[in-house]
């Protein structure tokens, strides 16, 4: 197996779920290396760290985006592909520490106040950081001070609120106001069950994504 | 208690009929058998007798408390001569593990027990609900749908002055700031209760809440 055979494997194996040599998932995969002893030989081999970036895990994680938003995956493949995608992500970080593999821009995400939700929020995270992001999650329940704070320690491009609720739209609603207040600069795009184009346009947000893949997208337009 | 439906798991994670992978599938029944195992189910109701609405204000005043119902509840309810407040909850500990399988990166799995744990609270609601309808039944009272805060606009808020109704009897359920219920897999609600209500089933049709993520989502 070449380097560029090497590549498109560990493409295929975050494409479809392949975690490691252990894992059962996917059946027809079934002892072969994954993601994670390939990524780990890729290194070995002296591929550069950004090209296992791009051109295999956000290669990967483009086209499992697509599939989901075009219904051909659903949820469990897509956190199947997400963990492959970290088990290779996790040989990389190192070289994020050092600065040698850059990302495309800092996205801080997490759940407005009120509300306690954070499947939708991870999975948009995941999907993300997939894409060549370096992504800070702050979790659950987050007040705009806590956002706010974040987004000025971080030098952030963007910010991404997410809730479950009708009931904590209205939490979106003001703590968007707020950041756009303090932080008018920062690109705000929201997310979530509830939420719509028109609520975006309602409370002043910049982005809406229905899907993991739309928050991709629209990310990606700001470093385009 | 209710069984876990797999069919319901495998919609709440979008998979349409027919279509989930084996592997999925395994998962589930597993960890359908874990949760059962580990839940710590815990449910009770009280009842409140004169119950006052103000129809205009589509407002409940109940033993000292204002309920901000909204339209849509006020008129299920208005026609109760008593109002069952209910708690249900099916303890910490399956949420506990989620966030467990989670923290160690399997994601699937954790979002697979969160799930379960839901629908192991509605199936604790439906539970009490229904002790509720033979406990009535047997004073020759008929009862309502039951109703949350949060259902058909009427504030979560609202869940203050129902704990404080519950008292004691909460099943060790507590109210975040923003008035969430923790454990989060817990449910809490009122249900109508005299000679001239009626259990009419669930409907979406009633509500005009579009952007509601449970709307439509059974066929309701």
């Amino acid at each position: 197996m070449d380097n560029s055979d090497l590549l498109a494997k560990i493409l295929e194996c975050v494409e479809f779920g392949k975690v490691n040599k252990d894992a059962p998932f996917p059946p027809n995969m079934k002892g072969q290396d994954g993601a994670d002893e390939l990524t780990k030989l890729a290194l070995e081999r002296g591929i550069k760290p950004s090209e296992i970036l791009n051109d295999a895990l956000i290669k990967a994680m483009e086209i499992v985006g697509q599939k989901f938003s075009d219904k051909k995956i659903f949820v469990p493949q897509m956190l199947i592909s997400a963990k492959a995608m970290n088990a290779s992500m996790a040989h990389l970080k190192p070289y994020f520490q050092s600065g040698e593999v850059k990302r495309k821009g800092k996205f801080i995400i997490g759940t407005v106040a009120g509300d306690l939700h954070d499947i939708g929020k991870n999975l948009v995270a995941m999907i993300v950081e997939g894409a060549g992001w370096e992504v800070i999650d702050l979790g659950v329940d987050v007040n705009s001070q806590k956002f706010i704070q974040s987004i000025k320690e971080n030098n952030s491009e963007a910010v991404g609120l997410s809730a479950l609720l009708t009931t904590t739209m209205q939490n979106m609603k003001s703590i968007a106001q707020e950041i756009k207040a303090q932080c008018p600069s920062v690109k705000l795009i929201i997310g979530g069950a509830p939420v719509t184009e028109q609520f975006k346009i309602e409370i002043g947000a910049d982005g809406y994504a229905r899907d993991p893949q739309g928050a991709v997208s629209y990310l990606n337009s700001l470093v385009a | 208690m209710l069984p876990v439906s797999e069919a319901n798991i495998i919609q709440s994670l979008g998979i349409p009929a027919g279509q989930a992978d084996d592997y999925v599938t395994e998962n589930i029944r597993k960890y359908i058998q874990i949760c059962f195992e580990l839940s710590a189910p815990c449910a009770g109701y009280v009842v409140c007798s004169e119950p006052c609405f103000d129809r205009d204000q589509a407002h409940l005043n109940l033993s000292g408390e204002t309920f901000h119902l909204g339209r849509i509840v006020t008129a299920a309810l208005e026609k109760s001569a008593r109002i069952a407040l209910f708690i249900g909850t099916c303890g910490k500990e399956v949420e506990n593990y989620s966030r467990q399988l989670m923290k160690a990166g399997q994601t699937l799995e954790g979002y697979i027990v969160d799930l379960i744990g839901s629908e192991i609270a509605e199936n604790i609601a439906e539970y009490i609900h229904n002790e509720v309808e033979k406990d009535m039944a047997g004073v020759g009272l008929k009862i309502t749908n039951r109703y949350s805060p949060g259902y058909c606009k009427w504030p979560v808020s609202d869940q203050q002055q129902l704990f404080r109704l519950l008292g004691e009897n909460n099943c060790d359920v507590i109210l975040t700031d923003s008035s969430l219920m923790l454990p989060v897999k817990s449910v809490s609600g009122i249900i109508g209760i005299g000679q001239e209500v009626e259990n009419a089933g669930y409907s979406c049709s009633i509500c005009d809440a579009d952007f509601c993520l449970y709307r439509d989502k059974k066929n309701h």
